[in-house]
């Protein structure tokens, strides 16, 4: 084990992906898996900050569901799952390139390049398990995009899971509504393996849909359900002629010959989802803000975290001053228009029009999933762009990393970012999409491409 | 706006339910459990609003909820939906309260308050109590024990149009509530806001917050009415404000010139959860529409004789009502045994009166209900008199394992019929009360009481007066 702690604090001292690290029994020898945790996750007596410095000495009392999993299913396996720690992302997952850090630490770096970003929100995720030599397993979170964006930065795997699959008891809300656990891996094996992990149906969280757990593992190689049936894949985002897009069909390629061979057949057409790259983002921020400007408002310095008592402040003075202080400046502009949105006289320009939009984007991907198995389309538009680039663009161009990935992350559907190869010696992205509750499917078809 | 009344008056009321535990969390419910709690020890992550908590309702609050809006007629939707009611106060943990907005466990519906005289509602709704403060030398200490109990919010439509309407109105809400089986007048809480104005001021709305029970509702509303008159005659103006009461005048607590923006958002922590007929069902389980209070007082009044003003009383506590009910079913319906407005008397004037005096209510006792007939029917046949009947009423009401036959006939309590007995009685107090008996002879008939009054004190209660006159007027008059 003293080779595992000395990587984790190489790595660390190098690529800044760690918040907190948890103590690891040195002289442990059998089999091991490592495991990361996004800060967001609350595991038992270790400081939760959703690298936000208004959560400092939040000390959870309870491992999150997720956890909880993760320990029974290792229960009974040759096997240890060895929790390394709490990876850095942007303050509350607000940012799709990890430079939003709320909390004193260091912007963390791409693995390829250390003056380019990791991606975000779960950069630090995506950083340390393309960087360990170990086998490895991280616990992410995605809202908006904060896995596939990271994954695709980074060159590792990230599934999101279909939301109300993975129970958020014990994830610190960012959009309830929006907000999956999902896991980063460095191959599709412990991508199936991360799932099988952190699943379990969970009375706690209402919004965790009642199911069986799939063996996600045996189904990986498991033809028989497709044999007889014609796949249907659907291209989007295709139509720019670069390098992000050519190794998309490169991998579209391998995978229709790897079909071939197993005798499956394949249909491959390209889809026009305009309608719903036009309104998602938008869509994404209005209701995403909402609802983070009202899961935030209990952090006020009062019962957890930063806390400065006895005050002679009133309660609203205090509380301003707790908030102004302690929340970093993105985070206060959407809590700012978050508020806005949801307020008497706009909530109908803004917040129920949007949750309409969002139903008519989702019936748009269900009609389309009524005729297809799978879209494939490219992760992001780009690949990691520079940190002193990322300093200089608006907020509106920084929201725009998420362009792709937002639009199932919206609809709930479960999507998994694989790497495509490289441009410019940085790794590029290919994002797969399947309908509701069908990751066995979405797993099998990723483990097609080689 | 033309409204028919001087006076108009809407309220929201605020009810504590008695589910077992809390609204989002499985920590206690103090008005279940009582509040004999240390400050902040019943707590947990959930109604302290951790980061990473999850809330999951409470179905025993929902059916509660189900439950009233069927009996008093609301309209149900088809779908529970929960809402966050955003506002910044340091009682309330998430600094926003999980309530009901666009779509109330139930619309409309109607108290009753008198056999014909019913207050329409606006709505009820669930939401989360948050917790207590505590304010004293500019200190604030804050108690969440309360924090995520379950309340339900009652809106009327602004239709009272007196202060005395409105106590009314919440008398027979808590009646109604405890028939139904979720809330208790003992444990549980029931506060109101008070929308109220005037004609003289155009009907400019004031609210009066946080008034605790029936009695103070009519006199903080007397205030409130007779402070808006004088300041009409001294020509200042009434705004729209909310005011506080304390017990003896309302005081001025915010403008409310500005409406608070609550920035209502969907709760999407809880879906919303399908509301199906069988839930509707289960929820009445327990429950049929003999259940309301005037239905009940309704069947009793189509087969006894007995005075409105009585029932009402008798009946608020409804395990007393049902022991009413029945003792009228066995002993008057086809015996004719009792005349039941005596026996009315009998739970008004005795019953209710030492239940009062022993501060309890009748369903908190525990006692032996055959010991309470049996004591009934001795008084009303007239065996035992009335100072005996109190002494042990009150032992029969306040001792479970209390014989009441075995200590009537070992203290000899039973009033004597036996004619020997009282003719002797008679004599002996002829002769020992000479001028009395001269005045009775020489036609002051009254006189004759004295003499009986002799009889009683020498018999120590046990002759029957009716009796003892009858012997005496057969003596005297020979
Ligand atoms: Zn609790």
């Amino acid at each position: 084990m003293k080779e595992v702690i000395q990587e984790i604090e190489n790595i660390n001292n190098s690529f800044n992906y760690l918040v907190e690290t948890i103590p690891i029994d040195e002289n442990y020898d059998g089999d091991f898996i490592t495991i990361s945790i996004k800060d967001a996750i609350l595991i038992k007596n270790s400081q939760a900050r959703s690298s936000s410095k208004i959560l400092n000495n939040y000390f959870p009392v309870n491992d999150s569901k997720v956890i909880k999993n993760t320990k029974d299913y290792f229960k009974n396996k040759n096997i240890k799952p060895i929790f390394i720690g709490k990876t850095i992302h942007d303050e509350f997952g607000f940012g799709g390139y990890n430079v939003n850090v709320g909390i004193d630490k260091k912007i963390p770096k791409n693995p390829y390049d250390d003056k380019r970003s990791c991606g975000g929100s779960s950069g630090g995720c995506a950083g340390f398990t393309a960087k360990t030599k170990f086998r490895h397993i991280s616990i992410a979170e995605s809202t908006g995009g904060s896995i596939s964006t990271p994954a695709s930065f980074c060159g590792v795997y990230g599934l999101t899971p279909t939301y109300g699959l993975i129970s958020r008891d014990g994830l610190i809300s960012y959009a309830n509504s929006l907000d999956k656990i999902g896991i980063m891996a460095k191959d599709i094996l412990d991508i199936a393996v991360g799932l099988e992990m952190i699943d379990g149906y969970d009375l706690n969280d209402c919004t965790n849909v009642k199911h069986e757990n799939k063996n996600y593992v045996d189904l990986l190689n498991d033809d028989t359900k497709y044999k007889n049936n014609t796949i249907k894949i659907g291209l989007i985002n295709l139509d720019e002629n670069n390098q992000i897009n050519n190794n998309v069909k490169d991998k579209i390629d391998q995978l229709k010959n790897n079909l071939d061979k197993s005798n499956i057949k394949v249909e491959i057409e390209t889809v026009d989802i305009s309608f719903i790259n036009k309104y998602s983002l938008p869509v994404y921020y209005i209701l995403s803000l909402s609802e983070a400007s009202t899961n935030l408002s209990k952090l006020c310095g009062l019962r957890y975290g930063v806390q400065n008592i006895p005050t002679n402040l009133n309660y609203n003075d205090y509380f301003i001053k707790i908030r102004s202080e302690n929340f970093s400046k993105e985070t206060k502009r959407r809590i700012i228009l978050g508020t806005f949105a949801r307020m008497a006289s706009y909530r109908d320009a803004y917040m129920n029009k949007a949750m309409r939009v969002r139903k008519l984007i989702i019936d748009k991907y269900l009609e389309i999933f009524n005729n297809f198995d799978f879209l494939i389309g490219p992760s992001t538009p780009t690949i990691a762009p520079l940190i002193d680039e990322i300093k200089n663009i608006s907020p509106y161009e920084e929201m725009l990393a998420d362009t792709y990935c937002c639009c199932p992350n919206l609809a709930g559907l479960p999507h998994i970012s694989i790497p495509s190869g490289k441009d410019n010696n940085m790794p590029t992205g290919m994002m797969i999409i399947s309908n509701h509750f069908t990751e066995d499917k979405l797993l099998w078809l990723s483990n097609k491409i080689k | 706006m033309k409204f028919t009344s001087d006076i108009i008056i809407g309220l929201e009321v605020h009810i504590s339910l008695k589910t077992q535990s809390k609204l989002f969390c499985s920590c206690k419910n103090p008005s279940f459990h009582g509040k004999n709690i240390k400050a902040n020890e019943n707590v947990c992550n959930i109604c302290l609003g951790y980061p990473g908590s999850k809330p999951h309702p409470n179905k025993q609050a929902v059916l509660f909820a189900l439950k009233l809006a069927n009996i008093i007629g609301c309209q149900i939707p088809k779908k529970l939906c929960f809402d966050r009611k955003n506002y910044f106060y340091p009682d309330l943990v998430k600094n926003f309260q999980i309530t009901q907005d666009e779509f109330p466990i139930g619309m409309g519906g109607k108290i009753q308050i008198g056999l014909n005289e019913f207050v329409k509602l606006h709505h009820i709704h669930i939401e989360e109590d948050p917790g207590s403060m505590v304010i004293s030398n500019n200190t604030c200490l804050i108690d969440y024990n309360r924090s995520g109990t379950p309340l339900i919010e009652l809106v009327t439509n602004p239709v009272m149009t007196k202060p005395e309407q409105a106590r009314e109105f919440l008398k027979k809400l808590i009646i109604i509530l405890e028939y139904l089986n979720i809330f208790d007048r003992y444990n549980c809480t029931l506060k109101a806001d008070a929308n109220i104005s005037i004609k003289e001021t155009n009907y400019t709305r004031v609210e009066i917050k946080n008034i605790n029970g029936f009695k103070d509702i009519e006199q903080a509303l007397e205030f409130e009415i007779n402070r808006q008159k004088d300041c009409v005659q001294n020509n200042e103006t009434i705004k729209l404000e909310t005011r506080g009461w304390d017990g003896t005048k309302t005081f001025f607590q915010r403008s409310k010139e500005e409406a608070a923006d609550y920035g209502y958002y969907p709760e999407n922590d809880i879906p919303p959860i399908k509301i199906t007929e069988e839930i509707i069902k289960e929820s009445m389980i327990d429950c049929n529409k003999d259940d309301i209070y005037y239905n009940k007082i309704n069947n009793i009044l189509e087969d006894f004789d007995i005075n409105l003003e009585d029932l009402e009383i008798i009946l608020e506590d409804k395990n007393l009502g049902e022991f009413f009910n029945e003792f009228l079913n066995k002993n008057c319906k086809y015996e004719n045994k009792f005349n039941p407005q005596l026996v009315a008397n009998y739970f008004r004037n005795r019953i209710i009166k030492i239940l009062n005096q022993m501060e309890i209510n009748f369903s908190k006792l525990n006692f032996n209900i055959n010991n309470l007939t049996i004591l009934i029917k001795k008084y009303l046949d007239k065996i035992i008199d009335n100072k005996i009947n109190n002494l042990l009423l009150e032992k029969v009401l306040s001792e479970s394992n209390f014989d009441l036959i075995k200590y009537i006939e070992e203290n000899d309590l039973e009033q004597s019929s036996d004619d020997s007995f009282i003719t002797d009685l008679a004599k002996k107090a002829i002769l020992d009360n000479q001028i009395a008996v001269d005045a009775y002879k020489n036609g002051d008939l009254k006189s004759i009481n004295f003499l009986v009054g002799v009889i009683m004190k020498n018999s120590r209660g046990k002759a029957n007066p009716s009796t003892a006159k009858q012997i005496l007027e057969n003596i005297l008059n020979k």
